[in-house]
């Protein structure tokens, strides 16, 4: 019987750990996904190095110096590609849509970088409705009879 | 004997004498195994086109809607969402100056 529990709670742990995996894994959806992840996968081998496995002295702390040298080498990376290829960084699954379509007009199409730096402007004052315009003359006309 | 032509099978389009304005609004939910170069292609062959918000344009084109529709849809993903409707001016927003410039010039004032 208590073998029998010790199984189940096995099990149950080994698929908490599976669904859990594949939740991390699905949320990836960008290269800034995937360095996180890589990060993720170093703070577990240091962890495992440091405490979980049973290794001799020496070995954990060249483990350990061996997991921090990959983290520093993580965020040095993406700094750099902070810094000098933000997109590449954010570019997902669907970018290639917002790449592909070119905004503006036929006879001045603009790239999408240009359009989110151009300022909009409300409705000018030429794009009054018709019926407003005749009420306007109508106005000007009255006031002329007068 | 030739056959007279409205017994032709194959049915001529329906060119319209000037163009007409069409607002096309989309939601692109395929992922990208799924191709949509030609899709905006077909919005970008039209006579003119405008486009300054993400996911709607205003094309001007001679053919009907009957014919339109088919010819856009059939570029899109089923699971994708379309809408085309004619497009008819003045009108109203928060636009850069070159869209009011272009909407002012291309679109009939119709109401």
């Amino acid at each position: 019987m208590v073998k029998d529990k010790m199984t189940n709670n096995q099990s149950e742990t080994f698929q908490r750990i599976l669904s859990a995996r594949e939740k991390i894994i699905s949320g990836i959806g960008t290269p800034l996904g995937f360095f996180v992840l890589a990060l993720l996968i170093i703070e577990g081998f240091l962890w495992g190095a440091g405490s979980a496995f049973d290794l001799p002295v020496e070995v954990r702390i060249r483990a350990l110096w061996v997991g921090v040298g990959l983290f520093v080498l993580v965020l040095f990376v993406v700094v750099i590609l902070v810094v000098f290829f933000p997109k590449n960084l954010v570019f997902s699954e669907k970018s290639h849509l917002q790449a592909m379509a070119i905004y503006g007009a036929k006879d001045l199409p603009i790239s999408e970088l240009l359009i989110d730096n151009t300022p909009s402007v409300s409705t000018p004052q030429q794009n009054l409705s018709i019926a407003q315009i005749s009420i306007s003359a109508n106005e000007v006309e009255g006031g002329q009879n007068e | 004997m030739s056959n007279p032509s409205f017994l032709s099978p194959v049915a001529t389009p329906v060119r319209l004498p000037t163009p007409c304005a069409y607002l096309v609004s989309y939601d692109l939910k395929s992922s990208n195994s799924f191709d949509y170069a030609p899709f905006f292609a077909e919005l970008q062959s039209s006579k003119d086109w405008f486009h300054y918000l993400t996911n709607t344009w205003i094309i001007l084109r001679y053919e009907t809607l009957a014919e339109l529709g088919p010819l856009i849809t059939s570029k899109i993903h089923n699971q994708d969402r379309l809408l085309i409707t004619p497009a008819k001016g003045p009108a109203e927003g928060f636009l850069p100056p070159d869209a009011w410039t272009w909407l002012n010039t291309r679109l009939k004032r119709e109401w």
